[in-house]
């Protein structure tokens, strides 16, 4: 195996799949303007159905809006999520539990796990990230977490710490420092955004057919309306779910 | 005017050329002061290493001997190579008197194994720790540092380069290279 054939692979295999990614979010927001603006607004004045392209000439207006809005709505909430993942690499370890490891720690295997740290970040060239132990956790892993290489933070389980050796050790740590070295932590807290988008828009859909299935039920007069909100919400909550599977 | 103009060329590529002759020779000596850290640290271990082995070793005190004048020659090594980094000579010497050094510390370590009661005792294990970590803090700035050197002696190397290094004497670095006796063996990895 050629190591750097195998880092060009990886690079561009990764590459790809975020096109792929972007591509299955606009192919959502798509799938949410046919359903919402074109059930919901598809009727002309007088009554009657358009097909999908007499509403693109004749009254294209919703469907645009509707475009808009959701594409809006998703980059509004990926924002929203980016900032809070962006809190700090720090911040995203302790909320799972870690407890920080000093720079002065005397514990000879959080000592050990310091050393090994450091010697990674001279051999890397990338500053000391902060360094968490989860306590609670006695099987063997490891993440890191972090915007940027200034703020990254590196947590193993307590399994890591007491069950490997010091080249096994230096092993899991070498590979989470290539996660920071090679960005994959803004990557994902970027894909976890627009996610996250996608997923309000399928909670939506779920609140929406809750809704209509009550309204149907409170007011039969109106089966017809609450007839398209219900399949406004069966189709929101089935995009929303498609979105959450499409990146796994 | 088209002379003048040659000229005005040539000027500014020569400035261009040992500005970065410069740079690259600064950023070797600032390579080199990483190493130098990392060494200095495990020169200050190594007394109190001594220290802590002597009541237990009380019948080796050669080896011990041994290792504390590898590590005085070794630092005072360090000390004549700190004033010049990008200074051949100097390098290879301080190569040397580490390689030295790591053989005298092996045979400490090597001999450390027949005494139990030291290999147990806390302190031994936590100097242990601390240099072994320190040796792989060196190698990695040392891999920094002899990048740096192989970035500098490309550029002063490299012709027409070359004209100017030599008018300004800019001599090539040397790479550190720390003979170790567990480096001739290599073993054979395949991942397929």
């Amino acid at each position: 195996m050629n190591f750097f054939e195998a880092q060009d692979h990886a690079r561009r295999t990764t590459r790809w799949l975020v096109v792929v990614y972007i591509i299955a979010t606009a192919l959502i927001v798509l799938g949410v303007t046919l359903i919402v603006g074109f059930t919901l607004f598809g009727t002309s004045m007088d009554g009657y159905r358009y097909s999908l392209t007499g509403m693109l000439s004749a009254n294209p207006a919703p469907l645009l809006i509707t475009a808009v809005a959701t594409t809006l709505f998703i980059v509004g909430a990926s924002i929203y999520k980016t900032s809070i993942l962006s809190a700090g690499g720090g911040r995203v370890a302790q909320d799972m539990g870690g407890t920080l490891v000093p720079a002065n720690v005397q514990d000879p295997l959080r000592r050990r796990l310091r050393n090994v740290v450091e010697e990674m970040a001279i051999a890397s060239g990338v500053p000391v990230p902060e360094i968490y132990v989860l306590e609670e956790e006695s099987g063997i892993n490891a993440f890191a977490a972090g915007y940027a290489p200034g703020d990254a933070a590196i947590a193993v389980t307590r399994g890591t710490l007491e069950l490997l050796d010091r080249d096994e050790l230096q092993g899991v740590v070498a590979h989470e420092f290539s996660h920071v070295l090679n960005g994959d932590m803004r990557l994902n807290i970027r894909l976890m955004g627009v996610l996250f988008g996608i997923l309000i828009l399928g909670m939506t859909g779920r609140l929406v057919l809750r809704g209509g299935h009550h309204a149907r039920f409170a007011s039969s007069r109106r089966g017809k309306g609450g007839g398209a909100i219900v399949l406004i919400g069966l189709g929101l909550a089935i995009l929303g779910w498609i979105g959450v599977f499409s990146p796994a | 005017m088209v002379i003048l103009a040659i000229i005005a060329a040539a000027v500014f590529w020569a400035i261009s050329i040992y500005n970065r002759l410069i740079n690259e020779r600064n950023r070797v000596r600032n390579a080199f002061a990483q190493i130098d850290v990392q060494l200095t640290r495990r020169y200050d271990l190594i007394p109190n290493l001594v220290e802590a082995v002597k009541g237990y070793m009380k019948h080796e005190r050669e080896t011990l001997e041994a290792v504390i004048n590898a590590r005085n020659a070794a630092q005072s090594s360090l000390n004549a190579a700190k004033a010049d980094p990008a200074n051949a000579a100097a390098i290879k010497e301080l190569g040397a008197s580490e390689g030295a050094l790591g053989a005298a510390l092996g045979r400490l370590f090597a001999l450390s194994e027949a005494y139990p009661d030291l290999k147990a005792n806390q302190n031994m294990m936590q100097f242990q720790e601390e240099l072994a970590s320190t040796e792989n803090k060196v190698a990695f700035s040392r891999q920094a540092f002899n990048d740096a050197v192989l970035s500098y002696n490309n550029t002063a190397e490299n012709f027409p380069n070359s004209i100017l290094a030599g008018m300004y004497r800019f001599e090539l670095a040397s790479f550190l290279e720390i003979e170790s006796e567990e480096k001739r063996e290599v073993p054979d990895v395949s991942f397929t």
